[in-house]
Formats: C-alpha cells, structure tokens, sequence
C-alpha cells in the first residue's frame, strides 16, 4: 500500500478490504434473491423449466389474504404461540440464570449441561424425540404424581388435557432456552459487585437489589435475548409458518411466485414484529456508561 | 471526598458488626443460607435432569431389547443391553460415510466462517471508513429477514451454477457470512474486537505493521475466546443444519448424516437384504445417538474452554 496515498485513504481502502468477503455474500446470497423473490412475488410463472413468467400484479398477495384458507390460521396460531413463549422463555432463562449466578462450584459444569439440547439438534433430534414421545415423558416423570390425582378426581378429562398439553410445550420451552441463559450468565456476571455491595450497605434486601440493580442492568441483554427468541422462533423448521411456506413452493404444487409472496408477506410481519419489540423496549433499557 | 466516604462506609460497617447479634440469630441465618443453597441445588438439578433429558432418552432407549420397549417395568437402565440397534443403524446410515460428510462439512464451514468472520468483524469494529454505519445497519437488517424470503432464489442461484448435489451450497454461506447465523456470530467477533484497547493498534502501527498483519499476528491471538465460541456454535448449526441440505442435495449417497436420520425409516426399508419390516424405536434412537455422537464428543471436549470463553467475549456489553 505504499502508492503514495494518504494514511486515511489507505485506512478507507483496507477497511472495505476486511469487509469484502461479508459484502460479497450479502450481494450474492442475500441482495439479488431478495430482490428476485420480490418480483417473482408480483409475477406468475407459466413455466417452470425455463421459468417463464409474466407480471401478475397483486394477485399472489390478495390470493393470500382472500383465498388461501391455510394462512391467516397458521399465521395466528404461530403469533399466538409466540406471544405465550416469549415471555416464558425469557422470564425462565432468566430465573436459571439467576441461580446459575449463585452457584461457586460447579457452574460450569451446569451451564455445559442447560446448553446441551442446542448442541445435540438446533431442530432435527429435538422434533424425533418428540416424536418418539419423549416430550410427554420428561414432564410426566416429573408431574405424574398430580396428574394422576387430578385424573381420579371429578375434574377428570376436563382439566388433565389442558394442564398435560401445557407440559409438553413447557418441555419445548425449556429445551429452548440454552443460549439465553447462556447470554444472560455472562450479563449477570459483567455486573459489576460493588453495586451490590454499596445496596447493601445502605440497607437494601435482595428483592430489592434485583428490581433496581439487576434488572436495569440486565435490561439490553433482556432485549438482545427476545430478539434472539423471536428470530429463532421463526426460522425454526418446527415453525407452521415456515412449513407452510416450504411447502407451497417446494412441495409438491411447485408454486414458486406464489411462496414467494408469502414469503415476503411472512418477513413484514417479522420485521414490524421486531421494530415494534425495539421501539416499546426503548425507554425500558438501560445503558450504563454508555460509550460512542 | 473519597477517603470521607470510606470512613462512612467503615464506620456503618461497624455498626452492623456491633449490633448485638445473639448465638441464635447467628443459627438462624446460617440455617437460611444453607437452606437457601439447598433449595437451590435442587432447582437446578432438577432442571439439569430436564436438559439433559434427551440426551439420556435417547441413549437409554437405543440399548433397550424389543422385549424391554413394550416392558413398562423397564424405565430406564436395561437390564440385558444389546447393540443390535446399533450394528443395524450403522449399515442403514452408512455411518462413516455419513460423518465424514458431515464432519467434512462442518469443520471446512466452521473453520472458514470463523476466520473470515473475524477478519469482516475486525473491519467493522475497529477501522473507520466512510458507509460502515450503514453496511453494520444492513448487517442488521439482513438478521431477521427469515431464510425462506430468499429461499427460492437462492435455489434457482445453486442451480444456475450448477451448484446442486455438491457440498459448496452448505460451505460458501458461512464463509461469507450469510445469514441469521452469519450475522450474529459476527456481532459477537465485533463485541469482542471493541473491547479491545486502541493502544495494541498504535504501537503496531508505530512499528511499521499494515493493518492486516496487525490483525493477523496481535488481534486475532487475542480473540481466542471469541474465535472458540464462535467456532463451536458454527460446527454445530452447520451439522444440524436440515434446511440447505434437502435443498441443494438431491442424490443420497451424498446425504449429510442429519438428513440421514430424518429419512431413516426409508432407509431402513430400502435396506437390501432387509428383514426388518418395521421401525423399532431403539434402533431410530440408536440412529439418532450416533447422529449427535461426534458433536456431543466435541462438545465434551471442549465445554469448560466454551463456557469459560462466553464470559470473556464481553457478548453482552
């Protein structure tokens, strides 16, 4: 680099040069399919060897919304969901973490294991376990003792099935949240002690250094892990959405304009989803020592 | 004014101490505390049981006997193991192809992702060009954007360079970063990178290093943390990985082992020489066990380094 350039314009130049490998990706695989998917989108294809396809307009998008009785359901039942998980995976990863914090000896060891269902299958393992039945049987083992009296009692049928379907997605749940109490572990311990140590010389009890310690502290890590939950959850394979898509454009009708649409309707909703999430959770968070 | 503080403080301090605190008190906190601790062993290993709960179905299951799998005494340790769900799997999966595939696969993806992803990340981090804002914005906006909005053309792209029924389509992406994951593993290098301080790079400079070799030889030892974390969460989303497979990989004897086991009951019924006609479950939970096997080994392996490493990535600073 010594062309005579000024040590700026050489900064500039190697800084683009460090970039480079993301740049091209995200033009290659990111950019120009997004692009494409968003004119298949308003096209229809006529034919699929060699792609033809003429402009449609709307129709694939109002297709969607008038006629497809599979989307909106699918699309609430997985809104739905996602507003009961959330809060659970997040208010749990977080209790975990809490205690996790406490623990001297023996922590890692803990963690090792609270992180043992991403390793062993971010999807594939976890769904043939299911479907082995090993969801029921987790809970079961746990809870049989009340199910079973609940079951003799009068209240038989009517709230056994409700309570049983809860566990099995409660097992779900848990075995989703390995990463986040693995986020929210390091944010507990990146807090410094001294803050505690001057709360609790003025008097404070541990509630109340949680409400106005660690939670103000932990308030970034909270958002980065619901960001976290929400985009897992919807590239999850085990997702209906996601499903329904592969399935309308893969499947076994081939309708590749017509995934197309719904896939971009489906990224709408995630990126309004997020911006919301980002835009409510801002006067909540907490920044300390916030750097530029 | 500092000093005046301290003395405050010691001062309450003492007070605290001087309080008259009588042996039963004293008990009575002891007992609370260990009660305390007590309670929360508990918890925690009543969830540990929970996670690691797959782990142990799975491999209680695969040596269980037919017989032992209709048994309901039977709960978990079999009482006559057997390896026939095993020896079957392995010939089914065509075990070492599998892996190798696998393996092959991830090591090259986690391997390249890491060391570009810190390179990208260090130019996002710590060198200042005029558009990295809005590239780092774009970064963003590319991590929630689901797969399956680009899925269709991404597979028409495999197929206009005749990328199909090769292993390029799993490798390429992580190299460049793609992606959800891409992204948020280089958030993390990024986070790490920015930690750093800014004199490591001036007294390189000063010594006559360009900035890649300031990368190379001072930055990127000290990401070992970082360069760990990142490594082991790339292996590990490249292996289970069963969305690019099934799209670009059309002939199964180039099947990754994860998309083996998900086609398992197929297999087995292709199998020649096949006198099984149905799927027993300690056979498919074999399968799974050997599916997971190599990651579980090396995530044993390198668990302590691994969880030892999150704390120091500074990731959620």
């Amino acid at each position: 680099m010594r062309l005579g350039l000024s040590l700026r314009k050489q900064q500039i130049i190697w800084g683009y040069i460090f970039v480079s490998p993301w740049i091209v990706g995200t033009l290659l695989l990111f950019a120009w399919p997004l692009i494409r998917s968003l004119m298949l989108s308003f096209q229809r294809v006529t034919g699929l060897v060699q792609l033809k396809s003429e402009w449609a307009g709307l129709t694939n998008y109002s297709e969607a919304f008038r006629e497809d009785v599979r989307l909106i359901p699918v699309l609430t039942e997985t809104l739905g969901d996602l507003a009961l998980d959330l809060p659970l995976i997040l208010i749990f990863s977080l209790i975990m973490a809490i205690l996790l914090a406490r623990v001297r000896r023996g922590q890692t060891t803990l963690r090792a294991i609270f992180f043992m269902p991403v390793v062993i299958g971010s999807a594939g393992v976890i769904q043939e376990l299911l479907r082995a039945g090993a969801g029921d049987e987790v809970m079961m083992s746990t809870m049989e003792p009340i199910l079973v009296s609940a079951e003799s009692s009068p209240l038989e049928g009517g709230i056994v099935t409700p309570i049983q379907a809860t566990l099995d997605r409660l097992t779900l749940i848990i075995w989703r949240t390995g990463v986040q109490i693995l986020l929210f572990v390091a944010g507990l311990n990146s807090i410094p002690p001294s803050l505690y140590e001057a709360a609790y010389v003025d008097g404070s009890t541990d509630w109340e250094a949680f409400w106005k310690i660690t939670l103000p502290m932990l308030s970034p890590v909270i958002l980065v892990a619901a960001i976290y939950t929400l985009v897992d959850s919807f590239t999850d394979p085990l997702n209906k959405v996601v499903d329904y898509i592969m399935d309308v454009s893969i499947g076994a009708s081939l309708r590749l304009d017509y995934g197309a649409a719904l896939g971009w309707i489906y990224f709408l909703l995630v990126f309004v989803l997020i911006v919301l999430l980002v835009r409510l959770s801002s006067g909540l968070v907490f920044y300390a020592g916030e750097r530029t | 004014m500092n000093e005046g503080l301290a003395a405050a403080i010691g001062n309450r301090l003492a007070q605290l101490r001087a309080r008259p605190m009588g042996n039963w008190e004293h008990t009575w906190r002891v007992f609370r505390r260990r009660l305390g601790t007590l309670l929360r062993w508990i918890i925690l290993l009543d969830f540990a049981y929970i996670f690691l709960f797959p782990v142990i179905f799975m491999v209680t299951t695969s040596i269980k006997t037919v017989h032992e799998l209709n048994n309901p005494a039977v709960n978990w340790i079999s009482r006559t193991p057997t390896n026939e769900g095993y020896l079957l799997a392995l010939e089914v999966l065509q075990y070492f192809d599998g892996v190798r595939v696998s393996l092959g696969t991830s090591v090259v993806a986690a391997v390249g992702q890491t060391l570009i992803g810190a390179m990208v990340a260090y130019g996002f981090a710590r060198i200042r060009f005029p558009g990295r804002d809005f590239l780092f914005a774009l970064l963003l906006f590319t991590i929630v954007v689901p797969p399956q909005t680009t899925m269709v053309p991404q597979f028409m792209l495999y197929t206009d360079l005749k990328w199909t029924n090769t292993y390029l389509p799993l490798i390429l992406p992580p190299f460049l970063s793609y992606g959800v994951r891409g992204g948020i593993l280089l958030i993390v290098f990024r986070q790490f990178f920015r930690g750093l301080p800014y004199e490591l790079e001036d007294s390189a400079h000063v010594d006559g290093a360009g900035p890649f070799r300031t990368f190379w030889q001072i930055m990127l030892p000290l990401a070992k943390p970082a360069i760990l974390v990142v490594m082991l969460f790339s292996l590990v989303w490249t292996w289970n990985d069963n969305f690019t497979p099934w799209l670009v990989l059309r002939d199964n004897t180039l099947y990754t082992l994860t998309q083996r086991m998900e086609i398992f009951n197929s297999l087995l019924n292709n199998f020649s020489g096949s006198t099984y006609t149905r799927l027993e479950e300690n056979t498919f939970m074999a399968a799974v066990t050997l599916t997971v096997l190599p990651l579980l080994l090396i995530y044993l392996f390198s668990q302590r380094y691994f969880t030892q490493s999150i704390d120091r990535t500074g990731l959620v600073e």
